[in-house]
């Protein structure tokens, strides 16, 4: 908010390009890692100012570590995160505090995210105070504002979470994101633990909050109709990628994506009267850790080629501000242009590998190695003449020995 | 408890102490007392009904007071046809369930009054109260026939296609609520079956799949034995969509992904071959394309078995594409029943229509959501007049009075709402 007049026309509040994060599963002998979960798998949008950004996905998509990728609650996130013009990926630690305030999350569980052991007003006032947001004269004023704000009745102040019921506690959660006047807030399926009733009261209010606070939103949920309702634009998640992405009119009206039109035709509507045609995926969602070749989802697909089992589609513009990222959609001259990239990549791989074994490898060892094996060597056959050359000589002096003690008895 | 007051002084809290644990030991004698099965036999009001709750009180004895979680609940459930029961958290739709069941958490739970009628086939019991065998027979030299013998001289017990003693049977309408817990087992799991909430907290950890799968063979199914039991397991596993039963038997739960996991309870509950099914939240915790692959096979599978759903859920959506008959709850009462027709074409309780019109959908494009105004009452204090009074936006004086009684707009629509007491040709008309 106070930074509003930086921003100049046109570029975007938040813009990410190719942002990845991966986890490491399994290390190899000496701590390198060799496996890796995928969460995040290259992603790039942009949210433009004042508006909201909704991402949805089945669970395990990778959605919740993109928000939280985002804010850099993550180590080792590679990728751009532009925010303000400025890569807040390069940031340290230090200078990434300084604008911390700006970006902030409501997170998906009302009932884990507060401490237990604070009031309501230390909750919602302990990052504002660290932050030095308002100054000690105006603290008590300012809590009680931005509570009244999002609906908490100032008695509330010294009370505890526990008392509180689920709607309320996602109030807290906002007021305590709000309190810093971030410009960009990640709401992380905030009203996925919460009743059909309390749900619309908290999306009204987030609705509310946006136009009258300036907010900007990334609305990460998995119920379509929420992130319908309150989006400008959408982004599906699949295994870590954005497979399509479009402003909200597109997505729902014209959909490209076989899995979007899946999704969609997912959701249960409320008549009796409506028989839907359903498409209906197989299976679950495969693991990240070992994700199919080619297009991530050919395995679920309906419409699935050859094509798709072999090479990844490429995320590109479809229509004007219409992302999507699948081979239906591929002109005559793509498809070739793909397949006579697959073999050059693999020509290019073959050569490698050619190289990498005509290399001398071996003489290297050789070289260095055999010295020693010969000096070692050496030093064995010489230690075992000698031990042979004494048990020679020792069963030389010991064989009389023996002749006379046998001829003795 | 009035607003200002949040907490209980400690005479309050010895007297509440004191009334509980009285209540809390009366119920349980009458539950493990030995009674003859005559006691709990009734007949239903109709005899197209599988299940009908009459009335039904179950109540909570907290520290804090008694808290009815279900207060005066009744409808029924006609066989072969799926119920569902919508209502926010904590509006009794599930302790309904459980009271059914049987399973509500003791000793604080406890059924008060009322009565559960249910249709069941009992195992036909001698004076001695054993099961009554039915003996193979076979035809003999002289051309009659015989209760056939085996080698040592007994005879031999007839056995089903699952290799199963047979046993005389008979059908008994009986009031759950008024059973003793022993009798109750042989209704549990048999009769009717339940597919809990959460896949990951209600299967063991420490246990196989396919042990998981056969306890309920070995315990129901009298006369089987163990290599007959595993087949049946993996023709359920087969059964319920999955590919690789043999794989998924000698799996441990967490090996499963959620949706594998609430196909094996489902698995878990037609075992064996239930009239009923208890589904309480199936697809809650799950994402919507798996939902829809579940609420297809719930689908098919009531239609194989031939039984009748009892589907517990939050969400609208889940109920107008299953439900035959819809039950809307509201504070551990019924506000309004009918046909699921009824209930999403002419809502009539202003509870119905705000909860409508609070879920955003796919197909429609609203600029604000509707919200209804306030909050849930205190189960532990509950006011005389209409529980949705304080929320309601079409209240009126009338509504100050006692709670308002079922008027019945249709044939199969029920309402209890002052608004339509006068009002029946009106709606009719409409």
């Amino acid at each position: 908010m106070q930074n509003n007049d930086n921003l100049q026309g046109g570029e975007p509040l938040l813009e990410v390009r190719g942002l990845k994060k991966y986890f490491t599963v399994d290390t190899n002998f000496f701590g390198k890692p060799i496996k890796f979960l995928k969460a995040v798998d290259g992603i790039s949008f942009s949210v433009d100012k004042g508006k909201t950004l909704g991402i949805v996905g089945e669970s395990g998509c990778g959605k919740s570590t993109m928000g939280r990728s985002l804010l850099r609650l993550y180590d080792g996130v590679q990728g751009e995160i532009i925010f303000h013009g400025k890569d807040i990926n390069k940031y340290s630690n230090r200078q990434f505090d300084a604008i911390r305030p700006n970006l902030q999350m409501i997170f998906q569980d009302p009932y884990a995210s507060l401490s237990p052991r604070l009031t309501v007003g230390e909750i919602i006032g302990e990052s504002a105070r660290q932050h030095g947001i308002v100054d000690r004269a105006h603290y008590h004023e300012y809590i009680l504002h931005v509570m009244d704000m999002c609906g908490l009745q100032p008695h509330y102040f010294e009370r505890y979470p526990h008392e509180f019921s689920g709607g309320q506690r996602q109030r807290i959660c906002i007021a305590r994101a709000l309190a810093l006047k971030p410009e960009l807030v990640v709401c992380d399926e905030p009203v996925s633990a919460l009743d059909v009733s309390i749900q619309a009261q908290v999306i009204n209010m987030l609705i509310d909050l946006r136009q009258s606070l300036g907010l900007t939103y990334i609305f990460i949920s998995h119920d379509l109709s929420v992130v319908k309702h309150i989006s400008d634009e959408v982004g599906v998640m699949y295994l870590g990628n954005i497979v399509e992405y479009g402003s909200k009119a597109d997505i729902f009206g014209e959909t490209l994506h076989p899995y979007t039109r899946a999704l969609f035709s997912a959701v249960p509507v409320p008549n009796p009267h409506v028989k839907m045609n359903r498409i209906m995926l197989k299976g679950d969602i495969p693991s990240p850790v070992n994700p199919p070749s080619g297009c991530k989802f050919h395995t679920r697909c309906e419409q699935c080629m050859d094509l798709c089992r072999e090479i990844p589609p490429e995320y590109r513009e479809v229509k004007p501000g219409h992302y999507c990222a699948c081979h239906l959609y591929n002109s005559k001259e793509d498809t070739e242009r793909l397949y006579a990239e697959k073999a050059e990549a693999q020509r290019l791989e073959e050569e490698k590998r050619k190289a990498r074994e005509a290399k001398p490898l071996y003489k290297f060892k050789a070289a260095v190695i055999d010295k020693p094996v010969t000096a070692v060597k050496g030093a064995v056959l010489s230690t075992i003449d000698k031990i042979k050359n004494r048990k020679d000589k020792s069963a030389k002096d010991d064989k009389p020995a023996d002749g006379d003690s046998g001829n003795e008895e | 408890m009035s607003d200002n007051k949040h907490y209980i002084s400690r005479k309050e809290s010895r007297a509440i102490a004191r009334q509980n644990s009285k209540a809390i030991k009366h119920f349980e004698k009458l539950k493990k007392r030995k009674c003859k099965p005559e006691e709990y036999t009734t007949q239903m009001q109709d005899d197209a009904n599988i299940v009908e709750f009459d009335d039904l009180h179950t109540c909570f004895f907290s520290d804090a007071g008694t808290v009815k979680a279900v207060d005066g609940v009744s409808f029924s459930i006609p066989a072969g046809s799926t119920v569902g029961v919508v209502g926010e958290s904590g509006c009794g739709k599930s302790v309904t369930s459980l009271s059914l069941m049987r399973l509500v958490q003791a000793p604080s739970g406890q059924i008060v009054s009322g009565s559960i009628r249910f249709k069941a086939s009992l195992f036909k019991r001698d004076a001695h109260g054993k099961k009554i065998p039915v003996y193979e027979t076979e035809t003999g030299e002289d051309g009659q026939e015989r209760i056939k013998l085996d080698k040592k001289g007994k005879k031999v017990i007839k056995k089903n296609a699952l290799g199963g003693n047979v046993y005389e049977m008979e059908d008994r309408v009986v009031d759950i609520a008024k059973m003793p817990m022993d009798a109750m087992r042989s209704i549990r799991g048999r009769e009717i079956a339940m597919i809990f909430q959460e896949p990951m907290t209600s299967l063991n950890p420490v246990f196989t799949i396919g042990n998981q799968l056969d306890e309920v063979g070995l315990l129901h199914i009298e006369g089987i034995s163990k290599a007959q039991v595993k087949a049946h397991s993996i023709d359920m596993l087969r059964m319920v969509g999955i590919a690789d039963p043999e794989g998924v038997y000698k799996k441990y739960p967490h090996e499963l992904s959620g949706g594998m996991r609430q196909r094996v309870m489902i698995a878990i509950a037609l075992l064996c071959n239930p009239k009923l099914i208890i589904a309480d939240e199936p697809t809650t915790a799950l994402d919507v394309t798996i939902q829809a692959q579940i609420l297809d096979l719930l689908r098919d599978i009531k239609k194989k078995i031939n039984g009748s759903i009892m589907l517990i859920t939050h969400d609208l959506g889940v109920v107008a594409e299953m439900a035959d008959y819809v039950v809307v709850m509201y504070a551990g009462k019924v506000i309004e029943m009918g046909t699921a027709e009824d209930i999403f074409d002419r809502p009539l309780h202003p509870y119905t229509i705000g909860l409508q019109k609070s879920k955003p959908t796919v197909d429609s494009d609203v600029d604000k959501l509707y919200c209804i105004p306030g909050f849930v009452p205190n189960p532990i204090d509950m006011p005389d007049y209409c529980y949705f009074r304080d929320r309601c936006d079409k209240c009126m004086e009338k509504c100050s009075g006692e709670y308002p009684g079922y008027v019945q707009v249709t044939p199969t629509h029920k309402v209890a709402c002052y608004l339509y007491e006068n009002a029946k040709e009106d709606v009719n008309a409409k």
